[in-house]
C-alpha cells in the first residue's frame, strides 16, 4: 500500500498504519484507553443542544440490534429442529432431506476437510508470497504485486466458482484426478472414479478464493514489524534469511496467524462457489477425489425448497451450526490480530533478537568462512522458495482474470450492456436488467449501511469502556457471519413479512454484510486523525460535536471514503445474499452469471462470462477508488 | 452507566420500530418492473397506474417456457410484469406455502398434505406438458440408444459401472461402446423429473423397487450415495455435456437444447422411444381424466408414447389479496395455456392437449 517509503520508516511510525488490505479488514488499532478529552458524557454540558451524542448512541444502538437481530433470528428459526432432534443434530451423521433425516455430521466433516484442504494448498504459498513481498523482492515489485494482491482479493467468489466450474472440472475430471490417484503413497487419497466435481475441487477454489486475503493480511503482519529488531540482528552478522526466519516470523506469527484463521473463517462460510464444483453428495469423504457436500452447500440446496416448519427449521439449523463455526474462527483471528497490534512493552527489548543472537552468537561456527556460506546457501534456497510462492499464487490469479477476459471478449459489446435480459431463442439481449437490478440492490443497501455504519464508529471512537468493547465484539461477530446465513435473516426478517421477495430484502442482507466492515474502517480512518488536531480545536474552545464536525470528519475523509467502498465492492461481488431474496436471477449481475455459468448452451456461458467480467470489472474499479482514497489519506497524514 | 444502558435499549426498540415501519410501508413498492424492453414512453405513462408485477418461483423444467411466454405477454401488455425464479419445484410448493410469491409451480402438483399447510384454497391448474430426457455422453455412441428399466435401474443403483458392460450391449443392440467409466448423474435437490425417473423405475425394475423400498416416488432421488448430484436441470445437463461416460435426466427441453444424445426407453408396449414432440404428445394424449389429484402419465400405453412425460402445474391462492392481482393472474395464465403454447413445440414441449387447457381455464375461472 505505501511502496514509496522505504521499511525502517514505516514500521518505526508510532501510530499503527491504517491496513486498508482489501478484504474487510481494517481493524481499530487499540490504544491505550482515552482519557480526558475523549470521555464523552452522554449529553454532557458540551453537546448542548447538539444531536451528535443521541445519533451516536442511535447508531451504536442499530448496529447491537442488528446483531442481536441475526443471532435470534438463526436461533428461533432452528430451535424447532433442535428441540425434535435435540443437540445430537450437530453431530448425528446422516443427512438425507429427502427422509427427514437432518444430521449435520457430515456436512461437518465436508466443511471442515474443504476448509483444511484449501489452507493447506494456500497457506505456504500465500505466506511465502507475503515474505517476498515483504522482505524479499525490490521496493517497486513489492508496491505493484501488493497492490494487485489487495485487488484481487476483491474478485467475487462466483467468478472463482464458475471459472473452476466451466474450466478446472472438466480438466480434474480427465487429467488432474486419475494423474493424482495414480500416484505411489499419495494416491490412496485420491482413488475411486474421477467425476470433477469433487472435495478436492472444492478446497482448490476455496484456496484460490483466500490466498489474496492470506497474503495481504500476512504481509501488513510482516511489515509491521520494528526495524529495529531487523537492524540489531543484522548487526550480529545474521544473514538477510536469518533476519527473516530469527527476528520477523516469530515477532510477526500473532498476525500470520489471524491471517490464516481469518481466511478459514471466510472458507468455512463460502457456499456458492463450492455448491457449484464439490458434487453435493452428502456422503461421508471416502476419498478428496469424491464428491462431498459442505453446510454452505447444502443450505444453498435445500433452503429454497425445504417445507415450512421442520424442513426450513433443519436448514436453519446447518446455518446456525455453520454461524457458530464460523464466528469462533473469525472472533479468534480479530483476537490474535489485535493482540499483534497491541504496542505492550511486556518482553525486554532484546528479547527479539535473542534467537538471532544465539544463531549468529557461536564465536567459532559464526567466524568460519564455511559456515558463514552454508548459512548464506540455506538462505538462498529459503529465498527462492518464497519467490517461487509469489509466482506461484500469482498464477491462478492471473489465469482467472485472464480466462474470464478471453472467454467474455467475443461476447462484449455496447449493445449487451444497454439491452435487457431476454429468454433463449429471442435474439438481440443483454445485460442491462442485471446491471440496473445490481445498482439498485447497492445503491439502497449503501443508503441503509452507511449512515449507521458511520455513526456506530463515531461511538467507538468517542467511547472507552465496556459498551464500546461490547458494541466492537459485536462487529466483529457480525463479520464472521456467512452471506449465506445473512441471506436467510433476510429471508426470514424481510420477504417472509411481505409474502415477496424484493429489492429491499436484498439491500437489507447487503447491508448487514456491509455494516462491519463499514464500522471497522471507519473507526481506524478516524482515529488516524492526529490528536492534536482535535486538542487545538477543542482549546480553541469549540464543542465537541464541533471538533467531529470541523476536524475529525474532513481529515478521516479519504479513509472513511476508502473503507466504504471496500465494504461496497465486497457487497457487489455476493451471491448468496441475493439467492432468496431476489425475485428473478436476472435482476443482480452476480445472480445471473450463477443462473447462466450452470447452463450447458455455449450462448449462455457465454453471456455469464460477459456478465462476469462487467461484474470484476465494477468490483475492480470500486477497489481501486478505495485505494485512490486510501492513498490520498496516507498523504495527508503523513 | 445504567443511564446509559436503559437509553441504549430504548434507542434499540425505537429504531427495529422504525425498520419495521419502514419497511412496511416500503412494501407495496419494493419491486419496480423491470424485465424486458421498456415500452414506449406514452404507454408507460398510461399504465403506470394499473402496473402489475407479478412474482413467480418453482420448477425450472417449464423455465424456458415461461421465460419466453412472459417475455411476449410482457411486450404485448407493458403494464403486467412477470418475473420467475427458476429454483425447482419444491421450492413452488414452499413458497405458496410461506406466501412469498404471487403464483408457484411444480412438475408433481401439491398433495392433500402439502395442501393443508397453505394458508388458504390453492388452485393448481396445468401449464405445459414435457418430457424427461436420459440423456449420455458417451463418444462414439449413437443418438436413441435403447435402454430399459432394468438397465436403467442398474446404472444408477451402482450394479453397472461401464459403458461396455454386456447388460447394455444386449439391451441396446449396440455391441462397439468404449470402455468407460459410466458416471451417473442425479439432481441434488428435490425434482419432478427425478419423481418421474423413480417412477419409472420402480415400475420396471424389481431390483430398483426393493432397492429403494418403496412403491412410492419420491422427489428427492432415493439413491443419492451413486454418482454425482447437480442443481436443477442445468446443473445436470451441465455436467453430462462437459463429462464424458455421464448419463443423468433432465427435461427434455433443456436436452434439446443441449443437443445432447437421448436414450430412448422401453415404454409399456414394449417399443423404444426417444423424446421428441410427438412422443410426449402422445403421452398427453392419455390424460382424458386429467385432475391435479390424478396427473400420473408416466409409462402410458400406445406404440408411439414416450414413457416419461408429465404436466406442469401452476400453484396460486384462490383468494387473491386485490382484485387487480387476480385479474392479472387470470390474463397471464390464460395466455400462457392458449397463445403462449405456440412456442411449446420449439422449446422442447408439447403443446397441452384441449381438456388441460379446458382444466386450466375452468380453475382460472375461480380466481378471485
Amino acid at each position: 500500500m505505501r511502496g514509496n517509503v522505504p521499511a525502517p520508516l514505516l514500521a518505526s511510525r508510532a501510530r499503527p498504519i491504517p491496513a486498508l488490505a482489501a478484504e474487510d479488514v481494517p481493524l481499530a488499532p487499540v490504544q491505550a484507553p482515552r482519557t480526558g478529552s475523549r470521555l464523552l458524557p452522554f449529553f454532557g454540558a458540551r453537546m448542548a443542544g447538539g444531536a451528535y451524542g443521541p445519533a451516536m448512541w442511535l447508531g451504536a444502538a442499530v448496529l447491537g440490534a442488528v446483531v442481536v437481530a441475526v443471532a435470534v433470528s438463526v436461533a428461533t428459526g432452528s430451535a424447532e429442529a433442535f428441540a425434535r432432534y435435540g443437540p445430537s443434530l450437530v453431530w448425528s451423521g446422516t443427512y438425507s432431506p429427502g427422509s427427514a433425516q437432518f444430521g449435520a455430521g457430515v456436512l461437518v466433516v465436508g466443511t471442515v476437510v474443504t476448509t483444511g484442504l484449501g489452507l493447506l494448498l494456500a497457506a505456504p504459498v500465500g505466506l511465502g508470497a507475503a515474505i517476498s513481498l515483504s522482505e524479499l523482492v525490490p521496493p517497486k515489485v513489492a508496491a505493484v504485486g501488493s497492490a494487485a494482491v489487495e485487488l484481487l482479493a476483491a474478485v467475487p467468489t462466483i467468478v472463482v466458482g464458475l471459472w473452476a466450474l466451466l474450466l478446472l472440472s472438466p480438466l480434474f475430471a480427465r487429467d488432474v484426478e486419475p494423474f493424482l490417484g495414480s500416484v505411489p503413497v499419495l494416491g490412496a487419497a485420491f482413488r475411486g472414479p474421477a467425476y470433477g466435481p469433487s472435495i478436492l475441487l472444492a478446497g482448490v477454489v476455496l484456496a484460490v478464493m483466500t490466498l489474496p486475503t492470506l497474503v495481504a493480511l500476512s504481509r501488513s503482519a510482516l511489515r509491521a514489524v520494528p526495524v529495529q529488531d531487523r537492524e540489531a540482528a543484522m548487526a550480529l552478522g545474521a544473514t538477510h534469511w536469518q533476519v527473516v526466519r530469527t527476528v520477523v516470523l516469530p515477532a510477526a506469527r500473532p498476525g500470520v496467524s489471524a491471517a490464516v484463521t481469518l481466511a478459514m473463517g471466510r472458507a468455512l462460510g463460502e457456499a456458492i462457489a463450492v455448491a457449484m464444483v464439490i458434487g453435493n453428495s452428502p456422503l461421508l469423504p471416502r476419498s478428496l477425489s469424491a464428491p462431498g457436500a459442505t453446510l454452505g452447500s447444502a443450505i444453498v440446496n435445500q433452503f429454497a425448497e425445504a417445507q415450512p416448519g421442520l424442513g426450513v427449521s433443519s436448514v436453519i439449523a446447518l446455518a446456525a451450526v455453520l454461524f457458530v463455526l464460523t464466528v469462533v474462527v473469525n472472533v479468534a483471528g480479530q483476537l490474535l490480530r489485535r493482540g499483534q497490534r497491541r504496542p505492550v512493552p511486556r518482553r525486554r527489548r532484546g528479547d527479539a533478537i535473542r534467537p538471532a543472537l544465539r544463531e549468529t552468537g557461536d564465536a567459532e561456527k559464526f567466524s568460519s568462512t564455511d559456515a558463514l556460506q552454508r548459512r548464506m546457501a540455506k538462505g538462498r534456497v529459503a529465498q527462492g522458495s518464497c519467490l517461487v510462492a509469489l509466482v506461484a499464487s500469482a498464477v491462478p490469479l492471473v489465469a482467472l482474470v485472464g480466462y474470464t477476459l478471453a472467454r467474455a471478449a467475443p461476447a462484449l459489446s455496447l449493445g449487451l450492456l444497454v439491452h435487457p435480459v431476454v429468454p433463449y431463442g429471442v435474439t438481440g439481449g443483454g445485460i442491462s436488467t442485471a446491471i440496473a437490478g445490481s445498482a439498485r440492490v447497492l445503491g439502497l443497501a449503501v443508503a441503509l449501511a452507511v449512515p449507521v455504519g458511520l455513526l456506530a464508529a463515531l461511538f467507538l471512537y468517542e467511547h472507552a469502556g465496556r459498551v464500546a468493547g461490547l458494541l466492537r465484539f459485536s462487529a466483529d461477530v457480525l463479520a464472521g457471519v456467512p452471506s449465506i446465513v445473512i441471506g436467510i435473516f433476510a429471508f426470514q426478517a424481510v420477504v417472509r413479512p411481505m409474502h415477496k421477495p424484493s429489492t429491499l430484502a436484498a439491500s437489507v442482507a447487503l447491508a448487514v454484510l456491509m455494516l462491519p466492515i463499514m464500522v471497522r474502517a471507519n473507526e481506524e480512518a478516524l482515529r488516524a486523525v492526529p490528536v492534536d488536531l482535535e486538542e487545538a480545536g477543542a482549546a480553541l474552545g469549540a464543542s465537541r460535536a464541533r471538533v467531529v464536525r470541523s476536524v475529525v470528519l474532513p481529515g478521516s475523509l479519504p479513509g472513511l471514503v476508502a473503507g466504504n467502498l471496500l465494504a461496497l465492492a465486497r457487497a457487489a461481488g455476493e451471491t448468496a445474499p441475493l439467492l432468496f431474496t431476489l425475485a428473478a436471477p436476472s435482476l443482480a449481475m452476480t445472480l445471473l452469471v450463477y443462473t447462466l455459468g450452470t447452463q450447458p448452451f455455449p450462448a449462455a456461458q457465454q453471456e455469464a462470462w460477459a456478465t462476469a467480467l462487467v461484474l470484476l470489472g465494477t468490483v475492480l474499479a470500486l477497489s481501486t477508488l478505495a485505494r485512490a482514497a486510501a492513498w490520498h489519506f496516507t498523504r495527508r497524514s503523513r | 452507566m445504567r443511564w446509559n444502558a436503559v437509553l441504549a435499549l430504548l434507542a434499540a426498540s425505537f429504531t427495529t420500530a422504525g425498520l419495521v415501519a419502514g419497511s412496511l410501508a416500503a412494501s407495496p413498492r419494493g419491486t419496480s418492473p423491470i424485465r424486458a424492453a421498456a415500452p414506449p414512453a406514452e404507454e408507460a405513462l398510461a399504465v403506470a397506474s394499473r402496473a402489475v408485477t407479478l412474482n413467480g418461483a418453482g420448477a425450472n423444467s417449464i423455465d424456458p417456457l415461461y421465460e419466453k411466454v412472459f417475455y411476449d405477454y410482457h411486450r404485448s401488455h407493458p403494464g403486467v410484469t412477470v418475473n420467475y425464479q427458476p429454483a425447482g419445484s419444491s421450492v413452488g410448493v414452499s413458497d405458496i406455502q410461506q406466501r412469498t410469491v404471487d403464483f408457484g409451480d411444480s412438475e408433481i402438483p401439491m398433495s392433500y398434505k402439502d395442501l393443508a399447510k397453505a394458508h388458504g384454497t390453492v388452485l393448481q391448474l396445468p401449464v405445459d406438458l414435457g418430457g424427461v430426457a436420459v440423456s449420455y455422453n458417451v463418444p462414439g455412441a449413437p443418438q436413441g440408444l435403447k435402454l430399459n428399466g432394468a438397465v436403467l435401474a442398474g446404472i444408477f443403483d451402482g450394479t453397472i459401472t461401464n459403458w461396455d458392460s454386456p447388460a447394455i450391449a444386449k439391451v441396446s443392440g449396440v455391441g462397439n461402446l468404449p470402455h468407460l467409466a459410466i458416471v451417473p448423474v442425479h439432481r441434488a435437490d428435490a425434482s419432478g423429473p427425478g419423481w418421474d425417473l423413480d417412477e419409472y423405475l420402480i415400475k420396471t425394475s424389481p431390483a430398483w423397487f426393493f432397492k429403494v423400498g418403496t412403491s412410492k416416488p419420491s422427489k428427492s432421488w432415493p439413491l443419492a450415495s451413486i454418482g454425482v448430484g447437480e442443481q436443477l436441470n442445468s446443473g445436470v445437463a451441465n455436467y453430462i455435456a462437459q463429462t464424458p461416460g455421464a448419463i443423468g435426466y433432465v427435461e427434455y427441453g433443456y436436452a434439446l437444447k443441449g443437443g445432447f444424445a437421448n436414450a430412448a426407453l422401453q415404454n409399456a408396449a414394449g417399443r423404444f422411444v426417444a423424446p421428441s414432440e410427438a412422443s410426449i404428445a402422445a403421452a398427453g394424449a392419455h390424460a382424458a381424466m386429467l385432475a391435479w389429484d390424478h396427473f400420473d402419465i408416466i409409462f402410458q400405453p400406445g406404440n408411439g408414447t414416450y414413457p416419461l412425460a408429465n404436466f406442469s402445474w401452476a400453484l396460486m391462492y384462490r383468494d387473491q389479496p386485490s382484485a387487480a392481482k387476480a385479474a392479472a393472474l387470470r390474463a397471464v395464465f390464460s395466455y400462457v395455456v392458449t397463445t403462449g403454447q405456440s412456442a411449446a413445440g420449439s422449446l422442447g414441449y408439447a403443446p397441452l392437449p384441449a381438456n388441460a387447457v379446458a382444466l386450466a381455464k375452468t380453475t382460472l375461472s375461480q380466481l378471485r
